[in-house]
Order: C-alpha cells, then sequence, then structure tokens
C-alpha cells in the first residue's frame, strides 16, 4: 500500500472513529469484496456469508478505538471476519478433532505440474471441500496461518491440522483435473 | 508448478464473488448508526446520573455540617446543654415515627402542623445566630423552650389522634 492510501486510510480511520457515517462507508467500500470472498471460501454459503460480513463490519466499527495501527487495517479487519467465519462453524457444533487418528499421507509428488486452472474454478471448487478441511486450507494456503496457529484457532492438534490440509489439497487437486479434463 | 504454488501465485484473482454491497451497507448501516445513538444516549443518562449524585451529596453535606455545626457550637458551649439538645431531637423523632403509623386526619386536629414548621422556622433562626454570634444565655434557653414546645405539640397531636380513634371505635360499637 502506497504512503498516500496509507494517509487516506489515516484519515478515513480517524473521522470514522468519530461516528462518520461517510468515512465507514468508504472503508467498507473499499475492503468489502475481498473480505466476502474469504468468507464465503470459509463457509461455502452465500447468506451465511452475507450475515458474517455484516457482524464483522458492525463489530469492527464498533471497535475502532482498539485498532492501534501495528498492522494494516486490512489485516486487522480481516482477522475480524475469519474470527467471526469460525465462530459461526464451531457454532454448528462442528468437532475438529475427530481425525486425529486419522494417518499423514504423503503428498503427491511437488515436481507434478498443475494445469493453468480459470481461478474462478478454483475459488468454486474450495468451496466444495468438507468443512474441516476447507477451513484449514482457507487458513493455512489462502490467509497464510501456520499450523501452530490454526491448531491453536480451531482447537485441534498440529497434526490434525496439518492432516486436514493435505486431505483437502488431495480433494482440491482432483476436483480440478476432473475440472480440467471436462474443459478440454 | 503444483497445486500450491499455483494458487497462491493466483491469490489475488480467486476474489471472484461479487456481493451486493449496497444491501449489505443498510445493514451495517443500520446497526450501527442504533449503537452510536445508544452510546450518547448512555452517555447523557451517565451525566445526567452524575448531576443528580453530586447535588444529592452537596445536600446531603450542607444537611449533616449544618447539624454537626450546630452541636460543635452547642458542645462548646455547654456539653449539658448539648447533650439534651440531642435527646430532644431523638424524642421529635421518634414522635414523627409514631404520627406517621397513625393514619390521621388532619382536618380533625385541633394542633396545626403550622404551629411545628414555625418553631422549626425559630429553631433554625436560633441556632444560625448562635453559629454568627457566640453564646447568648438567653438565645440558649429561647432554644432549649422551643424544643420542649415542640415535643408537647406533638404530645398533644398524638393524644388527640388517640382519642378521635377511640371515638370512631365507640360510634362503630354502638
Amino acid at each position: 500500500m502506497g504512503k498516500e492510501s496509507i494517509e487516506i486510510h489515516s484519515k478515513l480511520i480517524k473521522t470514522a472513529r468519530k461516528g462518520n457515517q461517510q468515512s465507514m462507508y468508504r472503508l467498507y467500500k473499499l475492503y468489502v469484496q475481498a473480505m466476502y470472498n474469504t468468507c464465503v471460501r470459509m463457509v461455502s454459503n452465500q447468506y451465511d456469508a452475507e450475515d458474517i460480513i455484516q457482524e464483522s463490519f458492525v463489530k469492527a466499527f464498533n471497535n475502532l478505538d482498539s485498532f492501534r495501527g501495528d498492522s494494516s487495517f486490512g489485516s486487522w479487519l480481516k482477522r475480524i471476519v475469519i474470527n467471526q467465519s469460525i465462530t459461526f462453524i464451531k457454532s454448528k457444533k462442528q468437532e475438529f478433532t475427530d481425525i486425529d487418528n486419522l494417518q499423514i499421507v504423503s503428498d503427491e509428488p511437488e515436481e507434478r505440474n498443475f494445469p493453468e486452472i480459470n481461478p474462478s474454478k478454483i475459488h468454486e471448487s474450495i468451496k466444495t471441500l468438507p468443512e474441516k478441511a476447507r477451513v484449514v486450507l482457507n487458513l493455512y494456503l489462502l490467509e497464510g496461518y501456520q499450523h501452530k496457529e490454526i491448531s491453536e484457532i480451531l482447537n485441534i492438534s498440529e497434526s490434525t491440522s496439518k492432516s486436514q490440509y493435505l486431505r483437502a489439497k488431495k480433494i482440491l487437486r482432483e476436483k480440478l483435473e476432473k475440472e480440467f479434463r471436462y474443459e478440454y | 508448478m503444483n497445486i500450491e504454488d499455483y494458487i497462491r501465485k493466483n491469490r489475488n484473482q480467486l476474489d471472484v464473488e461479487k456481493v451486493d454491497e449496497e444491501y449489505l451497507w443498510t445493514g451495517i448501516s443500520q446497526t450501527v448508526n442504533k449503537k452510536v445513538n445508544q452510546s450518547r444516549f448512555l452517555f447523557v443518562k451517565i451525566a445526567a446520573t452524575i448531576i443528580v449524585l453530586i447535588a444529592l451529596s452537596f445536600i446531603t453535606y450542607q444537611i449533616t455540617s449544618l447539624r454537626s455545626n450546630q452541636q460543635l457550637i452547642l458542645a462548646k458551649i455547654d456539653p449539658d446543654l448539648a447533650k439534651q439538645e440531642a435527646q430532644f431531637q431523638n424524642q421529635i423523632k421518634t414522635y414523627y415515627q409514631v404520627l406517621q403509623k397513625t393514619n390521621y386526619d388532619e382536618e380533625l386536629l385541633s394542633t396545626s402542623f403550622n404551629d411545628l414548621e414555625y418553631i422549626d422556622t425559630l429553631i433554625s433562626k436560633y441556632s444560625d445566630d448562635l453559629s454568627t454570634n457566640g453564646p447568648n444565655p438567653k438565645l440558649l434557653n429561647s432554644l432549649m423552650d422551643l424544643y420542649q414546645k415542640k415535643i408537647r405539640l406533638l404530645d398533644r397531636m398524638l393524644n388527640e389522634i388517640e382519642k378521635n380513634q377511640h371515638y370512631e371505635n365507640d360510634k362503630t360499637n354502638i
């Protein structure tokens, strides 16, 4: 993010803190699409994602005073969105610990070339992954969390996080390859 | 390139879904607005409560300091008088408590509450004079007289109330 854009952000955040709706709206417009896409890949349902996004922005605007600027506003907001998404998934009574005994299968050969696929196909395929695997893949591969952090957030062991990730990657690869064969 | 690298490389292009921004914003702005208004209202409520508390504390302080000052003055002048005054005040307080429990009808009483109020005004005036001008034996005697008068008046009131109640009972028995 450029210096100019950081300054604009700071001004918007400052005025939004005072309750200025126009500034809140501008911040919202800047981030809503990215946040929504992250969220919908996590929860895989449009309506749930919309609810979560609304709650996340409300939470962010009501707690702007706690944003100290240690990270970018986008990162701070995304953390809220991810936390809200995880809370939502957990509220559905989904346990993440049930595959602790799953043997970690070795990954597919790394050198294997992956075909060029339309990103929208990847996005859609991620949404169809099994829930636990999907959440771990999103956090690890797309949001840059480490397995240790994921294990803490989801209250699972690190090995479970890794197992779920390998499982997610395997299913995703199969889906996308099938998609690719179908396309060409 | 493996699948991980491929996805990481295309990470920014994965955000393909478009959300109805205006629809979502309507809900967000309404909730945020409501909370802003609620917090403003809460602020006004807190401010009002603080003002009321300060006012009450001030009044309580004034009353307490007035009483303690008066007792302090009497204690300095004559500790026995101060003790007597405290006894009178306690007796008056007890009479008032009894009076409140009787469900009296003010219309039927020949003793007027105005007399009591007048005595209170004089007590307050004499106390102020003592505070301002220092000990004065005549004033002190008058003050003690006033307390006694007040006690007598209250006593008479209670007697009257008792008589009236007996009369009512007799009437009912007939």
